[in-house]
């Protein structure tokens, strides 16, 4: 293929891949809004309306960007443009960089930066002291400078081992959280377990001197990174300079697997085969149970609350002391009328246009049975979350 | 005068030795505490063995040991009888074997590492060994002969590089005699020893058609091995798979699989990617990878489970001279000649060690994937060597040296300060009060009685720390067999019920006699309630405090005459 051509081929082909495979039923899946995504849009002061995801794109454009940069941070770092396009495509199809896309969050522009700057900045010397500027100034958020003592790295180091562990990497993904966890699924996917070894390998026994230098720009900016971030911080976040970096030694094992086996076409085929059915597995594994199972993190239940209030047209809503998430909710989509007081002060106010909602625990102290109540709000999984109570007296 | 020229490596060797040895058998009585059921059971097996040629159930030189019910293996059990019956029934007569199995570990893969990589390999494999967490760990208890057969597996694949090296047909002996030995010692050489033998078979067979007739003696030593294991599979192995295998656990998997066709509506393609064969394998891929992951090598802490590490098997600054190791060991066992062999028999050991463990439920255990230490402390070193070449500074190699030292100080003092005054209640030591107070009170009381909450097996302690006569245990003793454990329930003085309530007290035969009642702290308020209410003693003895207390366990005694029924 001619070099004018080939590169703009390959941009088209990334980013409609991303698009097609990361932009997929972006406003159906997940199917609410996560508590911690609401964290994360008023800190930047962005107010969406109830029911519309499509903020989510925003996520989608910089994980495509994230890709495109990579492939082309690769390629000139490499000169080999294999390598550049099946990183670029290994960012696509792997379950970390799908699932960190699918909620909002600022981390992946983070990673989009440090790329650009990788890339751009051509002193070593430079790049480091801009990323390591990045790091602290976006840090202020997200960083927590309290490397108090020695307890503290060996807590740190404990648990970089736990996140770097081929348990969490392969088959448990980010056990910090629900929220951003996939059923039976790692952060890579099960097949690249091997990929990851051949790449290993090749990078210890014949990798270029350029690749092996940005794998160890790489491994600072990670390590720098995983440092700096809070312990409580969700794993895709602690991890994600470490995902990128693995990411990158699996593309290198693809690569190198297909050098090698370029001519065997049958073992190709049935690799080929492996992979898909793998990206089929997590795929339906999100599509069809990921909200469901972790649809209490999802706040699926505050959804269908703030749905039902506002579908019937309810002009006020009594929480409980104890609907403090509802709470949370309702206020960032901006249904102000609300008011929290004790369930004992429900009595007498709860008829139309006044919804009243309590907790199953608060039930008891209004004299009621979970029958007696005029609606249930449940979770996907059938756990009741809300109870809305009516002429109380 | 001439003067004695002294090999520096050889000394350096025996200087490693030394202190391994000591590090492995100092205060092998107290640290960790014991002997927990296990260790007692062990321990006085032997010992009857030693006195009678009969086990506790009256077996004569049985090849596998009932024990409680879970079969114990007979090797450990034999070689201990030696040792027990020079220099009597204690702690360290029962955990010696191990401990002397683990030192000896160091001279066996100071050997293999001087044959695969020089004298150097060999000292720093052996010094790593000698301090590892595992090696100790392992090397001091004996519940079973877990580092017997480590030594036993290791000494094996000695001989298989010693067959390559030297052609002589009696390493090939020694092969298979360590192999077939092993696997009479701990339940995981019945997994590992077997393959191993057919792997270095096979690997051997290609260059030595000539030599059949000689190959095929030591298989048969193999085969025979397999035979006996074979014919106690349905007590011994079994009995153990069954609560422990994965397969035998499906509850958890149903459930799971049931979940994810519910969400589905039990369409095709769900039965297709949801089902009990798809999550078992995942479930047995992760926990065999496990025993690969960052987590277990340098973070794996297993508290509260008795015969298990309580440190990880490297230290941090270890694991990246083992992955390094890792990727050195398959590019020499790609190389041509001969010595590959030793390279592709050491991959296979190292891939198949984890098995015995990652079809169990709990993985990783460093218990159960035990086949691999020396070998993981070898491969460490051989990555350590190639750093080494690779940094060719001076002050890098002393620095890693500095935090090795560190971590190998860190270590001695959580093993030989935190963890023996943190986790002795995991080593049966509120057993060990109950067998200090029956020693102490045997020739006065008529009756002891303890209940099971103590302890699930309470006898095997009184047997233990009276070293009562075997015979007279197996003439006296009652018990029933429930789902294939035996539970013990009297013998001579000795009551034992699952728990202590008021029926205990309404037998005649208690009437008029000295009575020792041991009780946990739930069972202290029945008893002290009885005691001041409902039964009329003459003389009593109120334990208000505990005779010991750890967190919620606690341990009482009463001693009293009964002299009237309630």
């Amino acid at each position: 293929m001619k070099k004018q051509f080939k590169i703009p081929l390959t941009i088209f082909i990334v980013v409609l891949l991303n698009l097609l495979f990361k932009g997929l039923f972006i406003n159906q899946h997940p199917n609410s809004i996560a508590l911690d995504e609401i964290h994360y849009l008023q800190t930047i002061n962005i107010h969406i309306p109830f029911g519309n995801y499509f903020f989510r794109i925003f996520n989608l454009v910089i994980s495509t960007l994230i890709s495109l940069t990579s492939f082309f941070l690769v390629y000139r770092q490499s000169k080999h443009y294999l390598l550049g396009l099946l990183f670029a495509i290994e960012l696509i199809f792997t379950p970390w960089v799908f699932i960190i896309t699918r909620f909002f969050n600022w981390y992946l522009l983070i990673l989009l930066l440090v790329i650009i700057v990788l890339f751009i900045v051509p002193n070593r010397f430079l790049r480091f002291s801009s990323i390591g500027l990045l790091l602290l100034t976006v840090g202020q958020a997200l960083i927590e400078l309290k490397i108090e003592n020695l307890q503290y790295i060996n807590t740190k180091l404990v648990q970089l081992f736990a996140i770097l562990d081929f348990n969490h990497l392969f088959f448990l993904g980010d056990t910090s959280s629900r929220f951003a966890n996939i059923p039976l699924t790692g952060f890579f996917m099960y097949f690249e377990l091997t990929l990851l070894i051949i790449g290993f390998y090749s990078i210890l026994t014949r990798a270029d001197k350029k690749i092996r230098s940005l794998l160890f720009e790489l491994t600072l900016i990670a390590l720098v990174s995983f440092f700096l971030q809070k312990k409580d911080s969700l794993h895709i976040f602690l991890g994600l300079f470490w995902f990128y970096l693995i990411s990158l030694i699996v593309a290198i094992g693809i690569t190198k697997f297909l050098e090698k086996n370029i001519n065997r076409r049958f073992l190709v085929s049935v690799v080929f085969g492996f992979i898909l059915v793998n990206i089929g597995f997590y795929q339906e594994l999100f599509y069809s149970h990921f909200d469901k199972n972790n649809s209490f993190e999802w706040g699926y239940a505050e959804n269908s609350a703030i749905s039902y209030y506002r579908t019937n047209r309810y002009q006020n809503i009594l929480l409980s002391e104890e609907s403090g998430k509802l709470k949370q909710y309702l206020d960032y989509f901006r249904f102000t009328d609300n008011q929290v007081v004790s369930a004992e002060k429900m009595k007498g106010r709860c008829q139309y246009p006044s919804l009243c909602i309590v907790r199953e625990q608060e039930l008891p102290r209004l004299n009621l049975t979970k029958d007696q109540v005029k609606r249930i709000f449940r979770h996907f999984d059938g756990l009741p979350m809300y109870f809305v109570i009516n002429n109380l007296r | 005068m001439k003067k004695i020229k002294v090999d520096r490596y050889f000394l350096l060797l025996i200087i490693i030795f030394v202190i391994g040895t000591f590090l492995r058998l100092y205060k092998l009585g107290s640290i960790p505490p014991g002997p927990e059921w296990d260790e007692a059971s062990v321990g006085y097996n032997a010992f009857s063995i030693a006195q009678t040629g009969h086990d506790e159930w009256g077996n004569r030189f049985p090849l596998i040991f009932p024990a409680f019910g879970d079969y114990k293996n007979p090797l450990y059990i034999y070689l201990t009888a030696a040792f027990v019956r020079f220099f009597g029934l204690n702690i360290v007569t029962t955990r010696i074997v191990n401990g002397l199995a683990g030192s000896l570990m160091i001279l066996t893969f100071f050997l293999i590492g001087k044959l695969i990589g020089g004298r150097k390999i060999g000292i720093v494999t052996s010094l790593f060994i000698a301090l590892s967490p595992f090696g100790l760990f392992f090397s001091r208890m004996a519940g079973d002969g877990i580092m017997l057969s480590c030594f036993l597996i290791s000494n094996s694949i000695l001989a298989f590089i010693l067959f390559i090296k030297k052609r002589q047909s009696r390493w090939l002996y020694f092969f298979s005699f360590s192999l077939f030995l092993s696997m009479f010692s701990y339940n995981l050489a019945r997994i590992i020893a077997p393959l191993i033998c057919v792997a270095g078979f096979i690997l051997l067979i290609k260059q030595n058609k000539d030599k059949l007739i000689i190959m095929l003696m030591p298989m048969l030593i193999g085969l025979l091995g397999l035979v006996i294991i074979t014919t106690q599979f349905k007590v011994g192995v079994s009995s153990r798979l069954k609560y422990l295998s994965i397969l035998a656990q499906e509850k958890g998997v149903v459930l799971e699989v049931n979940s994810l066709r519910h969400q589905d509506k039990n369409t095709l393609i769900s039965k297709i990617l949801h089902n009990k064969i798809v999550l078992t394998g995942l479930i047995l891929s992760r926990n065999y990878l496990s025993h690969f992951s960052t987590d277990f090598l340098v973070n794996f802490k297993d508290y509260g489970i008795v015969s298990e590490s309580h440190y990880p098997p490297l230290l941090l600054i270890q694991l990246p001279f083992f992955y390094l190791g890792l990727v050195y060991l398959v590019k020499r066992g790609k190389k041509l000649g001969p010595e590959r062999k030793i390279y592709i028999l050491l991959i296979i050991l190292l891939l198949i060690a984890p098995l015995p463990s990652a079809i169990t439920e709990g993985a990783p255990s460093g218990k159960r994937s035990l086949a691999n230490h020396g070998l993981t402390e070898l491969i460490t070193a051989l990555g350590f060597f190639q750093s080494i070449n690779m940094l060719k500074n001076k002050a890098a190699i002393a620095v890693i040296s500095v935090i090795y030292a560190i971590g190998v100080l860190s270590f001695f003092r959580f093993f030989f300060i935190i963890y023996p005054a943190h986790y002795g209640y995991i080593y049966a030591q509120r057993e060990a009060v109950v067998g200090q107070q029956i020693q102490k009170n045997y020739r006065e009381a008529d009756y002891f009685i303890l209940s099971r909450k103590i302890d699930g097996v309470p006898y095997i302690f009184p047997l233990f720390y009276l070293q009562y006569p075997p015979k007279k245990f197996i003439e006296t003793k009652r018990y029933r067999l429930i789902d294939d454990w035996f539970y013990v329930d009297r013998f001579d003085k000795f009551l034992f019920y699952d728990e202590i309530n008021l029926d205990v007290f309404r037998q005649n035969m208690l009437i008029g006699k000295k009575l020792v009642v041991f009780a946990d702290g739930e069972e202290k308020q029945k008893i002290q309630n009885l005691l001041e209410t409902n039964i009329p003693i003459s003389e009593k003895t109120r334990q208000n405090l505990p005779l010991y207390s750890h967190q919620k366990t606690e341990l009482y005694m009463f001693r009293f005459i009964y002299e009237k029924a309630i």
